[in-house]
């Protein structure tokens, strides 16, 4: 039996965990849950009512960041976590500012559009915290094509996914192109988009997100 | 290596635990040029935030960041278990009781003020009762987060519930962890650890100093 996500891959914390399996060369199945995330059944997998949940066997894991690792365990190809210590600052940073200052703000005006949030976003704020958060990125990112320098790494995972909810975002609240200004992003993010791994995520994602901010997506929570 | 940053924040305790556990020599020190917010600070770390890292040249931030690194360092004594489902599962025994911990008890330090609204208080309190349900499901606390040994889940998870059960009875919410037994064990027996006393007793020390200080 295969591996299973369970989620949709509109959700960035679904796909980060598709990029590394693509990357990883781990077959993995996506599936909707049922009813939604917030079903007795769903939360038995994950009591939290978070996607993604991954099924391994009598495996149930929740959380990206363990999905991913677990993932990234499970073959030799293109390891996602660096050994040495510089090399696994230079992964983990752009990694980890994407996860807590662009990712945020980003999926805020997201679910502000969308008519989903469940505290009020203020769109002025969201949208200065997630330029911030792109101007902190920018610095972290590494020259080379991937986001930690010569080969893809965790930071490849989580960064495409945020950037299609930035790029969008930033185009409904007219914040501007997200990429002037941030050369590094800008080569990244041209890039990137080509990866194998990661084209087919940032694909599907851009075809879902429209269908989404159209009314045509309800939402799984 | 100096860790920018006091003890009694919650990632401020990750990076603690994780280099005392390696064995990694460190001093905590208050930021430089005066401030978190100051030009000299920001050249370090563009977000103004603790902690923030120096080891000869390298300067890193994000404390997630600074305990991979800091494991890489040394293999000696890893954070991580050997087994990827166990290295997994300590991962996300770490993310429940640290992050969604923290994420919702941080939720209170907007209402430090006079003009504190007590629904929102609740509201907190009612979330916190959620995450702590959900962690003590997860926590092994055999007599480590993870299990028989020390792991990253007690990296994430131990400073997050210290901070808990210091700062959310300046709201009136006595005793969170309650009747939650596996909870309530790993934390007794965490204030018997060597290594996990230690900070909890300097997170207890910083932490009383803070409220001195800002007369709470």
């Amino acid at each position: 039996m295969g591996l299973i996500l369970y989620g949709r891959i509109l959700s960035p914390f679904l796909a980060r965990c598709v990029i590394a399996a693509n990357a990883k060369g781990v077959a993995v199945d996506v599936q909707v849950p049922k009813g939604g995330i917030k079903t007795p059944e769903f939360l038995k997998l994950n009591p939290l009512g978070l996607m993604p949940v991954l099924k391994d066997g009598r495996t149930v894991l929740y959380e990206s960041a363990a999905i991913v690792a677990y993932l990234d365990a499970k073959s030799r190809k293109n390891p996602l976590r660096p050994k040495t210590p510089k090399a696994v600052v230079q992964a983990g940073l752009p990694a980890a500012v994407t996860d807590n200052y662009v990712q945020g703000p980003a999926a805020d005006l997201f679910r502000l559009k969308r008519g989903t949030a469940k505290n009020p976003v203020d769109p002025k704020a969201a949208g200065a915290a997630l330029m911030k958060g792109l101007d902190v990125l920018e610095q972290t990112l590494a020259k080379g094509k991937y986001a930690g320098g010569a080969k893809i790494s965790v930071a490849d995972c989580y960064i495409p996914p945020a950037l299609v909810f930035a790029t969008h975002t930033a185009a409904i609240f007219a914040l501007g192109d997200i990429f002037a200004g941030r050369p590094k992003l800008a080569k990244y993010w041209k890039g990137i988009q080509k990866d194998k791994a990661v084209k087919p995520v940032v694909d599907a994602m851009n075809a879902m997100m429209a269908d989404a901010l159209a009314g045509r997506l309800p939402p799984l929570y | 290596m100096i860790v920018y940053g006091s003890i009694f924040s919650p990632y401020c305790a990750r990076v603690a635990l994780a280099a005392r556990h390696k064995g990694i020599k460190h001093t905590f020190a208050p930021p430089v040029g005066g401030g978190y917010k100051s030009p000299e600070f920001l050249k370090m770390n563009p977000l103004g935030k603790v902690p923030t890292m120096k080891d000869g040249k390298t300067v890193v931030f994000e404390s997630a960041v600074i305990v991979d690194y800091i494991e890489a360092k040394s293999k000696k004594k890893s954070l991580y278990p050997k087994n990827a489902k166990d290295a997994a599962s300590a991962r996300m025994i770490g993310a429940v009781a640290g992050d969604y911990v923290h994420n919702t008890v941080s939720k209170l330090f907007a209402q430090m003020g006079p003009d504190r609204d007590q629904k929102a208080v609740e509201a907190v309190a009612a979330e916190l009762a959620k995450y702590l349900d959900i962690a003590e499901k997860v926590i092994a606390a055999k007599p480590y987060a993870a299990g028989a040994k020390f792991t990253i889940a007690d990296v994430f998870a131990l400073p997050s519930l210290a901070f808990m059960e210091l700062f959310v009875p300046l709201f009136g919410i006595v005793n969170p962890i309650g009747g939650r037994k596996k909870l309530a064990r790993y934390m007794a027996k965490a204030k018997k650890d060597k290594l996990m006393g230690g900070v909890l007793k300097d997170m207890e020390d910083g932490f009383r100093a803070w409220q001195k200080s800002r007369g709470l």
